[in-house]
């Protein structure tokens, strides 16, 4: 615990001893994307847990936008997921902006960040990631509704149509579909009695993320 | 010599009822109303209300579900009936938020309702006896004016009333620094024509967002503040005064007339506050832990790790961690209080917390509505604990 005492570290400490913030951020980043790729293979995967990781992406993107630091396509590192870069929590729980060796403008570490960041333009890297995410949140919401049997067997009828619109369960198979136009039809999910079908469209869904 | 002979549990459960079909994500609550004629259920995007005679159509009463998914960054997490006012509930979300619905002000309570709110005056006088009776519309509200002869409120400041006239009726509203007497006084009468305002007083309506929430501490925000300030329980105390919600590391009381912090805040397992990342990676800071009233809302409980449980007095400000273990208790024993080492020398008895075992996690517990008795949901064991019978 020696931020918690304030102890100054030289900066050769800092690259060997501790990690530093944003190596850290980095690494919380790369886990909470693979935490939202992998949570259609949870028993019991959940909306809630999901929209709190993918808020906390959202946030860190936003930070690593404010730091100037936002350069990489996330979605390349979910592949390898390199969780062995995952050390100790302390100084990611400590407050944002508070002084953990780094400071808010982060002067010291930048030298490390920009070997650590690859890949081009920015601005379309960060939409491929965009995209990526909210392509994540339509394919949970499509995994999660029953079949169409069990769903709409006895429901009121101006409700079901309503919900059935939504959640586009009504909406006819579109299993030949190929690419991004798969994922787009996600969003009005084939109605599946079949898991083998849903984990072939998963299985699609993170192979294109992984490519991206 | 009492010997322990193990039974095979045999539990058999039959539905006498299903309510199929008017929920696509899971559901997360359900809550009796106090007509014991409707119940609600919510999921993580919408709540139903239900009447209990009829199994195939339920009514959509709150629904937050964005026309675009990706817009989505807020769920439902709790929701709950007032305990006495069987048109108001609450309902709780994974930012933090509880917001407070009257069913009577819309068909769709995901519009802000409105309730009668600050005055003028500041001055606190009796509690207030009842909250929420008699919301209308803002198209409907019609203010008239209450008589206040012979109400004279001695040595205090005179409090005042106003009345709503709902259709044909007058509906006496309760207010922020209102006398108990005078309220009573109204209360008895059946409808009110037109009542008189004293003159030096004049009441604003204005409008009251009842949405509970906490500003955020700028210095304690983290990745995972949001996480943590996520709310998994919400319960109404018995009297039906009060709100306490369970986030991840603390348990708060609100009280309902004041909506922009809470007025008392329990901490949990502060000392998890320093371990959220290995938390988040193991998937254990969204575990979704409830929280209890005993039955004279003067003791809270809820449950921890390493099959603890924990127990605040509110009066006494005392609080308490048991567990629940067969190991670690005979039966009829009473529970010895644990304590959790957070740095520095380790006691005898205290455990350490890296030593908490984190699969053991007490998410369920329930508390008798009148007796001290208690029910702790430990895995997959049913603990039952209750006073020490002399």
């Amino acid at each position: 615990m020696m931020f918690a005492r304030g102890l100054k570290r030289k900066c050769a400490e800092d690259e060997e001893a501790a990690p530093s913030y944003s190596r850290q951020r980095q690494s919380l980043l790369d886990m909470s994307l693979v935490k939202l790729q992998l949570c259609h293979a949870l028993a019991e995967p959940s909306l809630c847990r999901s929209v709190l990781i993918a808020n906390t992406v959202r946030q860190i993107q936003e930070e690593m936008t404010q730091d100037g630091a936002w350069r990489g396509a996330a979605p390349q590192t979910t592949g390898r997921a390199p969780l062995d870069r995952l050390v100790s929590t302390d100084l990611l729980c400590r407050s944002v902006r508070d002084g953990a060796g780094d400071g808010p403008a982060a002067p010291a570490p930048r030298g490390l960040q920009s070997s650590i960041w690859e890949g081009d333009g920015p601005l379309e890297d960060k939409g491929s990631f965009q995209k990526s995410l909210d392509q994540i949140l339509e394919t949970l919401e499509s995994n999660t509704p029953l079949s169409v049997d069990e769903l709409f067997s006895d429901v009121d009828s101006s409700y079901c149509s309503l919900d059935a619109v939504l959640t586009g369960v009504v909406g006819g198979a579109q299993s030949g579909q190929d690419g991004l136009e798969a994922l787009a039809a996600m969003a009005a999910p084939a109605p599946s009695t079949s898991c083998k079908s849903d984990l072939g469209e998963l299985d699609h869904v993170v192979g294109i993320l992984v490519e991206t | 010599v009492p010997v322990l002979r193990p039974m095979d549990l045999m539990v058999e459960a039959t539905p006498r009822r299903v309510f199929a079909n008017a929920h696509t994500y899971h559901i997360n609550s359900i809550s009796v109303n106090s007509d014991y004629e409707t119940y609600m259920s919510a999921d993580d995007l919408r709540i139903n209300l239900w009447n209990f005679e009829i199994t195939n159509q339920s009514f959509n009463i709150v629904d937050i579900k964005p026309a675009n998914m990706e817009e989505l960054t807020e769920v439902i997490t709790a929701a709950e009936f007032h305990p006495h006012h069987c048109n108001t509930f609450v309902y709780s979300s994974s930012k933090g938020t509880i917001r407070l619905c009257d069913m009577r002000a819309s068909a769709l309570c995901d519009r802000h309702t409105k309730f009668w709110t600050n005055l003028p005056h500041s001055s606190p006088t009796l509690e207030v006896p009842s909250y929420g009776e008699g919301v209308a519309r803002a198209g409907d509200l019609q203010e008239t004016k209450l008589a206040t002869a012979g109400l004279e409120v001695q040595g205090e400041e005179p409090g005042f009333l106003l009345a709503v006239v709902m259709g044909n009726s007058a509906v006496p509203i309760t207010l922020h620094w209102l006398h108990q007497e005078i309220v009573n006084h109204v209360s008895k009468q059946e409808s009110m024509p037109g009542v008189l305002l004293r003159e030096e007083m004049s009441a604003e309506v204005s409008d009251l967002k009842p949405v509970f929430e906490e500003p955020e501490d700028p210095s304690n925000r983290s990745f995972f503040s949001e996480i943590i300030s996520s709310i998994s329980d919400v319960k109404f105390s018995h009297s039906g005064r009060y709100i306490m919600t369970r986030d991840y590391l603390t348990v708060k009381v609100w009280d309902l007339n004041m909506e922009n912090r809470p007025i008392e805040t329990y901490q949990v397992h502060d000392y998890l506050r320093s371990k959220l990342c290995s938390l988040y990676e193991n998937d254990c800071i969204f575990d979704k832990f409830e929280c209890v009233w005993n039955g004279s809302d003067s003791v809270i409980m809820t449950g921890s790790y390493n099959n603890f449980f924990r127990m605040f007095d509110r009066n006494t400000k005392r609080d308490v961690t048991l567990e629940a273990s067969r190991e670690n208790s005979k039966p009829r024993a009473i529970l010895k209080p644990r304590k959790v080492c957070v740095g520095g020398k380790r006691r005898k008895d205290e455990i350490s917390v890296d030593s908490l075992d984190f699969s053991k996690k007490i998410l369920h517990t329930a508390w008798h509505p009148s007796e001290n008795i208690i029910a702790v949901a430990a895995t997959n064991n049913l603990y039952i604990f209750q006073d020490k019978v002399n």
